[in-house]
C-alpha cells in the first residue's frame, strides 16, 4: 500500500497541519480569518486515490479561500498543480475532494496547498510509494 | 444586487481569463450556490518549476481578482441562509444525507453542533463514506456559507 503519512504507510492516510491567521482588505471591506487546521486525507492503492479530500477550518470563517492539488517529484521538484477557481466567499467549512485519481509514475508526494485570499497559509502532503 | 446569471458570467469570464493564459480548465460545476472549476499546470517538462507556479499563481489572483473577488463575494454573501425554518430544514436534510452515506448523524443536530457532528461523522467514516459525505457537503454548501464576521 501506497500512501504514507506522519504515522506511517497504510491503505490511508490523514494528515493535519495548521494555518496561521489572516488580515486584509476587499475594496473598503476589512476580513480577518483566524488560525485554524487543514486536513487533507488520501487511500487508495497502487498509484491510484481512491479518495482524497481537504478540509480546511477554524472556529470562525475562512473568506477568500482556496484549496490546491499539489504533486512534487524526486527532491520534492514540483511536478503539477490543480487550483479551483476561488470562491470569493465566507465559508464556515472550505472542502475539497477528488476520487479515483492516478498519480503519475513520477510523483513522489501528493500535498494540498490552502491559500487565502491569494496568499500561501499551509501545505500538507502524503508520500507517494 | 448581484443576479444568478451576473454571477455565472463573471465565473465563465475568471475561466476565460485562466484558459486565455494557456492552462487548462474543467467545466464550471456548482457547489450550493457557488461555482467552481478547476485549472491545472503541469511542470513535468518545465525547467524551473518554481517560476512557471509563480506564474500560474499570479494568472488564478489577476483573473480572480478581475472577474470574481467582487461580485462572488456580493453573490455568495447574498446566498447565506439566515437562521429559521429553512435553515433548520437543510441542516435536517444535510444530516440525512450524511446518515444515508452510512455515518449516523443526529437529525435534529443544532446549529453550534453541526460542525463538530460532522467532524466525528467524517473521523469515524471509511474514505467511500468520506466521499459521500463530502457529496453532501456540497449538496447543501449553502449552509456553510457566512458573513465574514461570523
Amino acid at each position: 500500500m501506497l500512501f504514507t503519512g506522519a504515522t506511517g504507510a497504510g491503505a490511508s492516510a490523514t494528515g493535519q497541519v495548521l494555518f496561521s491567521s489572516a488580515s486584509f482588505s476587499v475594496g473598503t471591506k476589512s476580513f480577518y480569518v483566524p488560525a485554524g487546521t487543514l486536513t487533507h486525507s488520501i487511500s487508495g492503492s497502487g498509484r491510484t486515490a481512491n479518495g482524497e479530500s481537504a478540509v480546511a477550518a477554524n472556529l470562525a470563517t475562512i473568506c477568500y479561500g482556496r484549496l490546491d492539488w499539489v504533486t512534487l517529484g524526486d527532491g520534492d521538484k514540483f511536478l503539477s498543480r490543480t487550483a479551483s477557481g476561488s470562491l470569493a466567499s465566507c465559508v464556515v467549512y472550505l472542502t475539497r475532494q477528488r476520487s479515483n485519481y492516478t498519480f503519475a509514475s513520477n510523483v513522489k508526494k501528493g500535498c494540498v496547498d490552502l491559500y487565502i485570499n491569494s496568499v500561501y497559509k499551509a501545505r500538507q502532503c502524503h508520500n507517494i510509494m | 444586487m448581484i443576479s444568478a446569471d451576473e454571477y455565472r458570467q463573471a465565473v465563465m469570464a475568471q475561466r476565460d481569463c485562466v484558459e486565455e493564459a494557456g492552462y487548462e480548465t474543467t467545466p464550471i460545476v456548482a457547489a450550493g450556490s457557488l461555482l467552481t472549476f478547476d485549472a491545472t499546470a503541469d511542470y513535468s517538462d518545465a525547467a524551473d518549476p518554481e517560476e512557471e507556479d509563480r506564474q500560474f499563481l499570479a494568472t488564478m489572483q489577476e483573473c480572480s481578482d478581475e472577474y470574481v473577488k467582487f461580485v462572488g463575494y456580493a453573490w455568495s454573501s447574498s446566498q447565506v441562509v439566515a437562521d429559521g425554518p429553512e435553515r433548520d430544514q437543510m441542516r435536517r436534510e444535510m444530516a440525512q444525507c450524511v446518515t444515508d452515506a452510512g455515518v449516523d448523524m443526529e437529525l435534529d443536530v443544532t446549529e453550534q453542533d453541526l460542525l463538530p457532528a460532522l467532524e466525528a461523522a467524517l473521523g469515524g467514516a471509511s474514505q467511500e463514506e468520506r466521499q459521500l459525505i463530502q457529496d453532501c457537503v456540497s449538496e447543501f454548501g449553502d449552509l456553510f456559507l457566512a458573513e465574514p464576521d461570523r
